[in-house]
């Protein structure tokens, strides 16, 4: 007998469609293919729900490089096939009557908070308190910061789109920490209202880049389509008390170590009007 | 002073293992800055400002990684060169850091858990042996996950252990439940006074899980390997198994699981059961019993139910022959809605034991069945993946599995036998078992609902459930998801058989 923790699917996201996807690159904890600029993620329950992420409890080190087919319910990964029924759906919108209210802005500011004191030292919460910087400390580091702050206050000043060129891209990783900034802006705009959509659609104009990560994560969020981590963030906020906001706070910090720091301090900053704390 | 760049074309990292790499790469001897970017164009204005942009990489991409190094010396720079691949590397192996201790051997398990009485061992079978013979030097009782284990290996074993007054339960033992704890695919069931002496893995979990549904509980579980009742082996752990819950005060009564030991050892057996002053329940399936002895997994389990409540077995026949008559009725629906020409069952089967059971009780009700592992009055299957007549397959037998996991874990392979079953326009009923606890498929039902919602449309399909509400699984959750899927949902394999069969006997009276 081989005793072998099994694969169970655990959720699918809206937004992945049926169709045959080529296998793109593989992490510790996501395998990703690519259909054109569609990216689609089998990940872990670490990684959690996503409007583009097939979420798989126990996902095995994957050795092949088997193109996704999923169709008609069924999602055949690494030569295996999984059912999903309609459960398994997640759906990455927010409910209707998601409203901005005094509970909202009480929490939003508990948030901030939270940001400043537990997000990775090296995500951009500096942009909410300036002592922060003290934790970038090589020549590249600085200059980061500074650039950072730039484009930032380009964004909030009026030279928006500007701003939003010369963040993007900005920073280590997969997703720079601009863009995920600029993800966090995005969510926050789709928030605010149907007024800012216009506005919504130019900044995801100026931010493209040939990162397909940043590409789909930033055309997920012009959509106000949420990963399960922010759709709780926001769900707390909206309606949660003290401890549901650190509770889903942490959730959102948990992602990628700085990148849910870096969305949520551009979400902060884009709902609370923004140009007050810079 | 020198700066030199490379460049890694579509090479992902996240940020924090940049960071890290971009650091320790800073920290080199003579390495007065470093940096490991993304190549987008914000990065590279960064490393413009920074006296980090070679020319190199003015052509980079956004999907380019861009590694950067500032240094005193020629020699500082080459020694950075020399070290980012191992940099990147480390951080592949070492990004899911151990979240428990993993000693690589028994004796350092041993230094960490001192006190440990049993140790469970699953490696492969040619290694299986000398581990065990380690733990049982070292005084531990044994679970033996692993099979291929050679027979003389296990004799000997076994042996050595019964000189010790130790238990070897396998190899190839799936199951057991050992003070409450289940090892390997059990169920959680309560705690209680029934003992239970196995060579039979699903046919424990079957009993267990019917005891405990019933509101009693288990004492001990004991597992032993289907070998072990043979006549090479000659039966030595199942009856230490039995002496030891013999001895045990907080069992009242005794079930023994088995499918039929050789004559020798069963000879031997009856013996020492002679010798025991508790109740002890037998049930050796497919044996002859003439009436005296249980002839169902189920009916065993009940049995030792009423024992434990000092109640009289009997009362168990009474209470089953009502429900058969329900079945018979059930079934007469269920064979009106058949089409013409519909007229065999086809069981596909994750335990062996309740492959076996199926066909020991349709050898008493249908004629011309046929399986890959023959019992009672069985033919063997010319094609174990093509069916005749009336099919019973053990899905688990060596011919599904060498390569794959076991059926219980991976429903893909029974998927697909149910959805080409129910295209033979032969088939009437296709009957399956649906294994629940530790081990089994964390969730069934979503890898059943779809294909029997769509089998159902030509064919019955009846399901019986192993398992209890405490499992991980949730039983009656599994059961409801089944039901809103078109299955017949019946509590025991006995019970799902028998009606099956009664279904292929009334189409046939017709």
């Amino acid at each position: 007998m081989v005793f072998l923790p099994v694969m169970t699917p655990l959720s699918i996201g809206d937004q992945v469609e049926e169709g045959v996807y080529p296998f793109h690159s593989r992490f510790n904890r996501a395998v990703n293919f690519r259909q054109g600029d569609r990216l689609v993620s089998v990940v872990n329950e670490e990684i959690g729900d996503g409007p583009l992420n097939i979420v798989m409890r126990n996902l095995h080190a994957v050795r092949t490089q088997k193109p996704l087919e999923i169709s008609d319910g069924k999602v055949i990964f690494e030569g295996r096939e999984f059912s999903f029924t309609d459960r398994h759906r997640y759906c990455s919108t927010l409910e209707s009557g998601t409203a901005v209210s005094p509970r909202f802005r009480c929490n939003l500011s508990l948030f901030g908070e939270l940001l400043q004191t537990a997000s990775h030292p090296k995500s951009l919460a500096f942009l909410l308190n300036d002592k922060r910087t003290q934790n970038f400390r090589s020549g590249f580091e600085r200059t980061f910061v500074k650039q950072v702050k730039r484009s930032v206050g380009q964004i909030f000043s009026g030279d928006r789109l500007n701003g939003v060129r010369t963040l993007s891209g900005c920073g280590l990783g997969l997703t720079p920490s601009g863009d995920d900034f600029i993800a966090g802006l995005l969510i926050g705009l789709n928030l605010r209202g149907t007024g800012f959509r216009g506005f919504a659609e130019q900044v995801f104009a100026a931010a493209r880049s040939d990162n397909i990560f940043s590409n789909t994560f930033l055309d997920l969020a012009r959509r106000g389509l949420l990963f399960g981590r922010m759709k709780n963030l926001i769900f707390a906020l909206v309606h949660g008390d003290a401890d549901a906001v650190r509770g889903a706070t942490g959730g959102l910090l948990a992602v990628g170590e700085s990148s849910g720091a870096d969305l949520g301090t551009g979400f902060v900053l884009t709902v609370s009007g923004g140009v007050g704390v810079l | 002073m020198i700066v030199a760049g490379q460049i890694r074309h579509g090479a992902y990292f996240d940020s924090v293992t940049l960071m890290r790499v971009g650091k320790e790469l800073t920290g080199l001897p003579g390495v007065i800055d470093a940096a490991v970017v993304m190549g987008t164009k914000s990065n590279k204005a960064i490393l413009s400002s920074t006296g980090l942009l070679v020319s190199e990489f003015i052509g980079a991409g956004d999907a380019d990684l861009l590694i950067a190094v500032k240094a005193k010396t020629q020699r500082a720079a080459g020694a950075a060169w020399a070290a980012v691949d191992g940099l990147l590397k480390k951080t592949v192996h070492t990004a899911a850091p151990p979240t428990e201790t993993r000693p690589a051997s028994l004796t350092g398990a041993l230094d960490i858990l001192p006190d440990a009485n049993l140790a469970l061992i699953s490696v492969a079978g040619r290694y299986a042996g000398a581990e065990a013979k380690c733990a049982l030097e070292n005084g531990l009782h044994v679970m033996l996950f692993s099979d291929n284990v050679p027979l003389e290996k296990e004799i000997e074993l076994k042996k050595f252990a019964q000189k010790r007054g130790l238990l070897v339960m396998g190899p190839d033992c799936g199951t057991a439940i050992i003070n409450g704890v289940p090892l390997g695919f059990a169920n959680v069931v309560n705690r209680g006074n029934i003992g239970i002496v196995a060579a039979a893995g699903t046919g424990l979990q079957e009993v267990s899980c019917i005891i405990s549904n019933e509101g009693a509980g288990i004492s001990q579980a004991i597992g032993t390997g289907g070998r072990d009742v043979k006549k090479e082996v000659g039966g030595i752990m199942f009856m230490e198994g039995l002496k030891a819950l013999a001895r045990d005060k907080d069992t009242r009564v005794i079930l023994l699981v088995s499918k039929p030991p050789h004559l020798e050892v069963l000879n031997r057996i009856t013996k020492l059961i002679k010798t025991i002053r508790k109740p002890v329940v037998t049930m050796f399936i497919g044996a002859e019993t003439r009436g005296r002895g249980p002839s169902t997994l189920e009916e065993a389990a009940l049995a030792a139910v009423a024992l434990a409540r000092g109640k009289k077995p009997e009362e168990v026949q009474k209470r089953l022959a009502a429900r058969d008559a329900e079945l018979r009725r059930i079934a007469r629906r269920g064979a009106g809605k058949r089409k013409k020409g519909q007229k065999y069952v086809r069981g596909l089967f994750s335990g062996g034991t309740f492959c076996a059971e199926a066909q020991i009780l349709f050898s008493r009700m249908i004629s011309g069945v046929y399986s890959n592992a023959p019992a009672g009055k069985a033919k063997q299957l010319k094609n174990s993946l093509k069916s005749q007549k009336n099919t019973v397959v053990d899905l688990g037998e060596d011919e599904f599995t060498v390569g794959r996991p076991h059926p219980m874990i991976d429903y893909s392979l029974r998927n697909r036998r149910i959805l080409e079953e129910a295209q033979d326009p032969e088939t009437a009923v296709i009957l399956l078992d649906v294994v629940l606890g530790y081990g089994s498929h964390p969730d069934p039902s979503s890898e059943l609902s779809g294909v029997i919602r769509e089998a159902r449309k030509k064919v019955a399909v009846i399901c019986s459930i192993t398992g209890t509400d405490k499992d991980p699984q949730k039983r009656t959750a599994v059961e409801k998801c089944l039901k809103e899927a078109g299955a017949i949902v019946l509590p025991t394999n006995a019970a799902a058989s028998k009606l099956a069969g009664y279904i292929i006997q009334t189409l046939g009276d017709k």
